[in-house]
């Protein structure tokens, strides 16, 4: 393999020095020349010669550098032959540790072979050319010393002055053997084989004939197949070649197995989005179940091993890692927009897809299944051309996605136009939405990050000042609140008709119904102080409870005659931004679990060394749990439990709460207008001494906990809202040394007492897409 | 021929009648092995393990699942897996079960609101603990209480909330121990009865607090010189015998006054709550005396004396020292000759023991 290189570098030299020569010679003939004809002849000659020599040293050079390439690698075999003959002498782990190098060995060689065809390939096919070109065959090379250098009388031409002179029949009926052979051989597999050999370069000749031989026309035939064969289609042909000794077929199945595995990323991306719901979660593991069995059949990997080793590589992200990293997002209460970061990351970068094609396609030893820890990070430190091709087959699915959703009856905006089922413009329209929205959200999302690392500075600084508690967001089956699920367009907008927006709100609460009050304005993108008012239907959603869906219709028209509309379109043709504005009021529950244990219990437990948390079966930290929405409630969280309370004087519990906003969903952007007023019910034993509120708070029995009472604090301040801001509440709560022994359950058991925060609001949701409203055809 | 014959026939005859003897002999052993058992007739020792009276949830009982306004009869199993027999000599409820709730969520029917757990509001019973007749002890499943679940506060989905049911009785430990008292404190009998083994381990006497370990010292507290009468025989200036008188021979024997260190253990979940003669822990509310527990001992007939009666648990652990007063030592601890007395000791406490469960509550809509 490595002589083979260094070999067709010694050819390379000797070419390189022949035509040298050559030049030389023809140089020396053009300054003896007289006549101006074929001094003209002479110098297009000389020019061809020169760019021929110009060719081969570039060739030269480049075979130079693999030889000393080859030449590295010939030394760390021979190391590692060294070290492998050692580590046999040195028993049966030295055996395991020789078996290893000699497959580090073999990979070498494999990487040399690599390097061997590339080199064979290319400089073959400057050689063809460069003889078809030359037109002359070498008739006789003597002394061909090792280093390749030969002297100009080492190489002579039979006839004719030069290679580019000499006849083609000429050249095939004479001793062509160099021509001929080396092309066939190019048709064939090895370069070893061709006729650069010593053996057939120094003694070729019309009477050394062999079997490989063929007549003028059909060498000439194969010389242009292999000239195509060997410029245009090096990769099939050594395929073809490799199909012979099964590469190409294990390659070949290898290649299907990624793109197989391609479908199921983006399936799982696009579809099921990485959701982790029950029924999608048994089809996730199926098909990966199914992928992984693919895998070890396409890549003869032992069943068990190989079954264990697939399934956990190729699903272990997609399957387990984003759900439970997404559902471990949820219950630390990060963002959605980290959340989408986070998806957006793992579906641009299929870590493991990459792994399946580079790791296991190459490194694995597929009769034992054993793997390389090198190959993944030579994957991600040499990311090549599949990466590439991912992306591609990535855009494809999305356009594909984007299409199949784009294909819907369209709806004739124009009267008398035809309804083709696609439609072009709208797809274009649709596209254009999209990528403006996903911009939108792309840079909403950074915002909310800045928002949340905002967000975090201030729960940092008031964390430090004690006056930001957190909560947790309760899971639910379905978030409870208000969402704009959908809001878009169909078709083309003209201005000569109304333009009509649609967009799906689903409420869902669980204490009143919610009755939402819609509205819809457009703005011009080019003039952001042109604002049309639009108008909605029905104006007020009322009596959503539960779970419900509605059906909001955004229209902007002209009014008409009687003032409510005659189907002219309001909006002028431009560019603008439509806006579906919600507003409602809605409130948020906290819940926060206490325990209560009497203070000389708790002493003893401490003085005798005993974990009152353990001893009392007691979470050490309770947590507050807060209904979802766009408003978070967060209580004393610091707070350690079990909360010690004496019969012998009086006790106080600091008792916190924090009212924040939060970033909205699904693209949309909340804001709490107004704060009504937020209430603490707690147990009649408790009585609130002092609170940082503006307001005393007004205190009536709780109807619906008996032994309750509630503590409501009103709201006065008309404009206070939560815009990127939060509020804490700070109370003292007194707890009567004469109730402790009604609180306190008996002897050494803690008192399990709850505390619920409310916070009731106005909000505003608003979700917004682009709108190009084009002139209407014909119009003037 | 026909002898050949004969002997042929009996061969055969005697190597089926063996292996129908072999048989028989297999299946009677079967038969007898079966027979043997492996279970020793004899009494049976109750004052093993480390249990006392527990209390349990049923298997289904209270769901882990329930819907908002419904209602629901606590269950519990009750059981006495102790050697033990809470009874009304002490107080009139031997064993009282209690429940703990949050109001938010779960409201208890039939009780007043304010509070659960004055005294009237515990549920007695009464159950016989471990005994030769009834070696498992006594156990029943009892309806604790009515449970209503709260309609859900607010717009919680499905909160979570957890009941608890505890048990609370006056147990006691008895110990008995054969204590060897040696005196032979130079080894000098060759054959002695018993030996002192200075340190005792144990792992349970059948109730929750247990002796896990003693540490028995023989300390000489001094010297006696005992004058002995013996026979002597008189003998005249020959040699020869002359009738039997009376001598004094001049004895020294050694005072014992066996020391123990008694080691006591929690050994389960539960708390031991410190009590007086006239308060039943129970039932009056706080404990603010930590946990102890109050011991009795006797060595054979001797009450021992013990550095305090009442000994402070500290992290479910617990240890005295008993020994006999100097009035109290016999005189046959000053013989020079070792024997066995037995130890026995009865440890009093109140025992509190909890389950928990968590139950959620669903909406109905």
């Amino acid at each position: 393999m490595g002589g083979d290189v260094k070999k067709n570098y010694n050819y390379a030299i000797l070419i390189v020095d022949t035509i040298s020569n050559n030049l030389n010679a023809e140089k020396e003939k053009l300054n003896s020349m007289s006549d101006s004809d074929n001094k003209l002849a002479q110098q297009n000659k000389i020019k061809s010669l020169e760019d021929q020599l110009k060719d081969w040293k570039k060739i030269r050079d480049k075979l130079k550098k693999e030889v000393e390439k080859v030449e590295k690698i010939e030394k760390e075999i021979a190391k590692e032959q060294q070290l492998a003959a050692a580590a046999n002498m040195a028993g049966p782990e030295g055996v395991i540790a020789s078996q290893v190098i000699e497959q580090d060995i073999k990979k070498k060689q494999s990487n040399m072979r690599v390097i061997s065809e590339k080199d064979k390939s290319e400089s073959r096919t400057k050689l063809n050319l460069s003889a078809i070109a030359e037109d002359t065959p070498f008739e006789e090379i003597p002394n061909q010393n090792s280093t390749g250098l030969v002297g100009n009388s080492q190489v002579r031409r039979t006839r004719g002055p030069a290679f580019s002179q000499r006849p083609a029949s000429s050249r095939n009926s004479t001793n062509n053997e160099f021509n001929s052979q080396r092309d066939e051989s190019s048709a064939n597999a090895g370069w070893q084989n061709n006729n650069f050999n010593n053996s057939n370069f120094n003694n070729s000749n019309s009477t050394n004939s062999n079997s490989s031989r063929r007549p003028s026309k059909i060498g000439g035939f194969f010389k242009a197949a292999g000239s195509i064969f060997s410029n245009g289609n090096k990769k099939l042909k050594d395929k073809i070649e490799d199909l012979s000794n099964g590469e190409f077929h294990k390659q070949f199945l290898i290649e299907s197995l990624f793109l197989f595995a391609i479908i199921v990323h983006l399936v799982d991306a696009f579809i099921w989005n990485f959701s982790m719901s029950q029924s999608v979660m048994i089809n996730r593991v199926m098909a990966y179940l199914l992928l992984s069995m693919f895998a070890c059949i396409v890549l003869n990997v032992n069943i068990f091993f190989g079954l264990l080793t697939f399934f956990c590589v190729v699903s272990f992200i997609p399957v387990f890692l984003i759900p439970i990293l997404s559902n471990g997002l949820n219950a630390l209460d990060v963002t959605t927009n980290v959340k989408n970061i986070i998806g957006t990351i793992f579906l641009a970068i299929p870590v493991w897809l990459i792994y399946l094609k580079y790791y296991l396609g190459i490194n694995l030893d597929y009769s034992s299944g054993k793997a390389s820890s090198k190959g993944l990070l030579k994957i991600l430190l040499r990311p090549s051309k599949w990466v590439g091709a991912y992306f591609i087959l990535l855009a494809l699915f999305f356009i594909f996605w984007l299409m199949s959703t784009i294909v819907v009856p369209s709806v004739s905006i124009i009267p008398g136009s035809e309804d083709t089922g696609f439609n072009p413009t709208a797809s274009v329209e649709i596209f254009t939405e999209f990528v403006s929205v996903t911009w939108k959200n792309g840079i909403d999302a950074i915002n909310g990050i800045g928002k949340d690392l905002k967000g975090d500075y201030k729960a940092w600084k008031n964390d430090t000042m004690s006056s930001y508690y957190t909560g947790q967001v309760e899971q639910n089956t379905v978030n409870t609140g208000v969402f704009i699920t959908d809001f878009h367009l169909t078709g083309t907008q003209y201005d000569s008709m109304p333009v009509v927006a649609y967009g799906y709100v689903r409420a869902r609460s669980f204490v009143d119904n919610v009755t939402i009050k819609t509205s819809c304005y457009a703005q011009s993108t080019t003039n952001k102080s042109v604002i049309y008012q639009g108008v909605t239907d029905p104006p007020i959603l009322e009596n959503i409870y539960i779970e419900d869906q509605r059906g909001v219709i955004c229209t902007f028209e002209k009014p008409g005659n009687d003032g409510i509309g005659t189907g002219e379109g309001l909006l002028p043709a431009g560019r603008y931004q439509i806006f579906l504005k919600l507003e409602f009021d809605l409130e948020t529950w906290a819940y926060k679990p206490y325990f209560f244990i009497d203070r000389n219990y708790l002493v003893y437990l401490r003085t005798s060394g005993e974990n009152p948390v353990i001893k009392l079966g007691i979470p050490q930290k309770t947590k507050t749990i807060y209904t979802s929405g766009p408003v978070m409630i967060g209580m004393d969280d610091a707070l350690e439990m079990p909360f010690a309370i004496s019969s012998e004087s009086n006790n106080y519990l600091p008792l916190g709460m924090t009212i924040d906003d939060k970033p909205s969903v699904n693209g949309a952007k909340g804001e709490v207008v107004r704060v009504h007023n937020y209430t603490l019910r707690m147990p009649n034993y408790f009585t609130v001494n002092k609170c940082t509120a503006p307001v005393e708070p007004t205190i009536v029995n709780d109807e619906l906990v008996p032994g309750y009472k509630i503590y409501t604090f009103k709201n006065t301040n008309q404009n206070l809202n939560l815009s990127g801001s939060f509020m804490t509440l700070n109370c003292n709560v007194e707890i009567s040394k004469e109730k402790v022994s009604q609180i306190i359950p008996g002897a050494n058991t803690p008192a399990i007492t709850s505390i619920v925060g409310t916070v009731h609001y106005d909000y505003k949701l608003t979700k917004q897409i682009p709108l190009t409203v084009q002139k209407t055809p014909g119009a003037q | 021929m026909s002898k050949l014959n004969l002997s042929n026939q009996n061969s055969i005859f005697r190597i089926i009648f063996r292996s129908c003897m072999i048989f028989v002999l297999i299946l009677s052993s079967l038969f007898i092995a079966s027979c043997s058992g492996n279970n020793p007739v004899g009494p049976v020792n109750i004052y093993t393990g480390t249990q006392g009276v527990t209390v349990q949830f049923t298997k289904n009982n209270p769901p882990l699942e329930i819907y908002e306004s419904s209602e629901m009869l606590i269950l519990a199993e009750i059981w006495n897996k102790g050697a033990f027999t809470p009874d009304k000599k002490m107080y009139d409820e031997p064993i009282m079960i209690s429940i703990n709730v949050d109001d938010v969520y779960l409201e208890i029917l039939g009780k007043p609101t304010d509070s659960i757990f004055a005294k009237d509001e515990y549920m007695s019973l009464y159950l016989s603990g471990k005994s030769t007749v009834w070696p498992i002890g006594e156990k029943t499943i009892i309806p604790i209480v009515s449970l209503k679940a709260n309609k859900i506060l607010g717009t919680r989905e499905t909160p979570t909330t957890r009941i608890e049911i505890s048990a609370c009785y006056q147990y006691k430990t008895y110990f008995a121990e054969s204590i060897c008292i040696d005196s032979d404190l130079y080894g000098l009998e060759k054959t002695p009865i018993c030996k002192n083994k200075n340190t005792y381990t144990y792992s349970g006497q059948g109730a929750p607090v247990i002796v896990n370990k003693m540490d028995v010292d023989m300390i000489p507290v001094g010297v006696v010189t005992d004058p002995i009468t013996r026979s002597v025989p008189i003998v005249n200036s020959s040699g020869g015998l002359e009738g039997i008188g009376q001598g004094i021979e001049e004895g020294e024997s050694i005072i014992l006054r066996p020391n123990f260190r008694i080691y006591f253990q929690n050994a389960e979940n539960g708390v031991i709550l410190a009590s007086n003669e006239i308060e039943n822990p129970c039932t009056e509310g706080p404990a603010s005396k930590g946990e102890a527990i109050r011991i009795s001992a006797m060595l054979g007939n001797i009450p021992l004396t013990c550095a305090r009666p009442e000994i402070k648990m500290y992290s479910n652990e617990g240890s005295v020292r008993c020994w006999i007063d100097e009035k109290d030592v016999p005189s046959q601890f000053e013989l020079n000759r070792n024997y066995e007395l037995p130890l026995k000791l009865e440890a009093e406490y109140f025992y509190k023991v909890t389950t928990i469960r968590d139950v959620r509550i669903m909406r109905v809509s």
